[in-house]
């Protein structure tokens, strides 16, 4: 029994350890649309231009977007760190990328999510719980964002 | 007035002493991105004999091996550290690189932008590219391996680095693959930020005895459709792919 208490411990210990949680973003993107994690399944994505790997990436992140149904929303902040809001969205505007993008022109969104480099992926539950966090565009986040049926989760 | 005795009195002196000497020394930090340097190293201005130099890192894309990879190929950037959780950066308001601020007394007495923002990045999106060759000169056709199997294992000459989870350990894997199986394996190395001389120091640096291809445009990344880093295919003999995954694949397949 005692061995029981102390996985079941363990276990939850473990559990609380591994699901970090983050308040809600509320921000503004670049076209001054407000947006909101608040209660809703978000698919995170940190970026920047002079970023090679973020660029490769963009055409499956703006397919992501088209293609998330309603299942989750899709957010991508730039990381505001060697670049401009105009740059931004020229460079959203050149490629005809519609998502919703914010500007974290202070760093603080990037903190707030303890983001060290670009690019990164974070999927958050509608409790800003984080569900998965990649460097790059994983098979398993590919899986978690895959269409699915209507109303499943990621 | 209360009259201090003599020690209490040079006890107080050299504290206040000691305590001018720690504020008086201004510092001179340099932020720089080191991916930009190996593009085009920033000007520096000559140092000033009076000020202390600190080169410093933002706390984004970096860590210590690629820190020390850098400073061996740079030494004049000897010391540079890398700004925890971007303390500094926040504290003094740095929002780009180079740059350039001298700090006395915790405050800011000159900032300054050493250079320009960097470009946008360019990826090459065409799958049609240049011939490719192994690092040993041997033609390399993507979609005709000529033989039975062929393993392609997709790498990247900056492992390690966190973008690159548990790459050093994938990398032996796969040395230990190739010396196992009778089917041809290939590394391909993926070209941002990095050159061949690169591809062939990882080659040297992991003990790769086996073929590498570096894959100078992306074309072999962008034709297999390879987002993850370390992945593997498997090509049967028309080329098609029968296996995709950031896993060893098991033979026989």
């Amino acid at each position: 029994m005692n061995k029981f208490i102390t996985g079941a411990i363990l276990l939850a210990l473990s559990a609380t350890a591994t699901a970090k949680s983050y308040p809600p973003l509320q921000a503004a993107t670049v076209e001054g649309q407000a947006v909101s994690s608040t209660n809703k399944v978000t698919y995170l994505k940190f970026w920047a231009t002079w970023c090679a790997y973020c660029v490769e990436e963009m055409p499956l992140l703006q397919q992501t977007y088209e293609n998330s149904q309603g299942r989750y929303q899709v957010i991508t902040v730039n990381v505001g760190f060697n670049q401009t809001v105009e740059g931004v969205k020229t460079y959203l505007n050149r490629y005809g990328y519609q998502f919703p993008t914010v500007f974290d022109s202070t760093g603080a969104i990037t903190r707030q999510y303890q983001v060290t480099g670009t690019p990164q992926h974070i999927l958050l539950d509608a409790n800003g719980t984080e569900i998965y966090r990649s460097a790059l565009m994983t098979d398993e986040l590919k899986q978690h964002l895959a269409p699915q049926q209507q109303g499943t989760q990621p | 007035m209360k009259l201090l005795n003599p020690i209490t009195l040079l006890l107080n002196l050299a504290i206040l002493m000691l305590s001018l000497c720690a504020t008086a020394a201004p510092t001179e930090y340099i932020f720089i991105n080191i991916w930009d340097e190996y593009a085009q190293l920033t000007a520096l201005p000559k140092p000033h004999p009076k000020i202390e130099r600190q080169f410093i890192h933002p706390d984004i894309n970096i860590d210590k091996p690629s820190v020390d990879q850098f400073i061996a190929q740079f030494p004049a950037y000897n010391g540079l550290k890398i700004d925890k959780l971007n303390q500094l950066a926040i504290r003094y308001g740095v929002r780009q690189t180079p740059y350039r601020l001298v700090v006395e007394d915790g405050k800011v007495q000159q900032r300054e932008v050493l250079g320009t923002m960097p470009a946008d990045a360019h990826v090459a999106t065409s799958t049609e590219g240049k011939a490719l060759h192994t690092l040993s000169g041997q033609q390399f056709d993507p979609a005709r391996p000529e033989t039975g199997l062929r393993v392609l294992f997709f790498s990247d000459s900056l492992c390690p680095f966190q973008h690159i989870p548990d790459c050093t350990q994938r990398i032996t894997q796969n040395n230990r693959l190739a010396a196992t199986i009778d089917h041809p394996v290939v590394t391909v190395i993926k070209p941002f930020y990095v050159d061949q001389a690169q591809a062939k120091a990882y080659q040297e640096r992991f003990k790769v005895n086996h073929e590498v291809v570096f894959d100078s445009h992306n074309q072999l990344f962008s034709r297999f459709e390879v987002t993850e880093l370390p992945y593997w295919l498997v090509q049967d003999s028309q080329g098609k792919v029968i296996y995709r995954a950031n896993q060893v694949p098991p033979f026989p397949l």
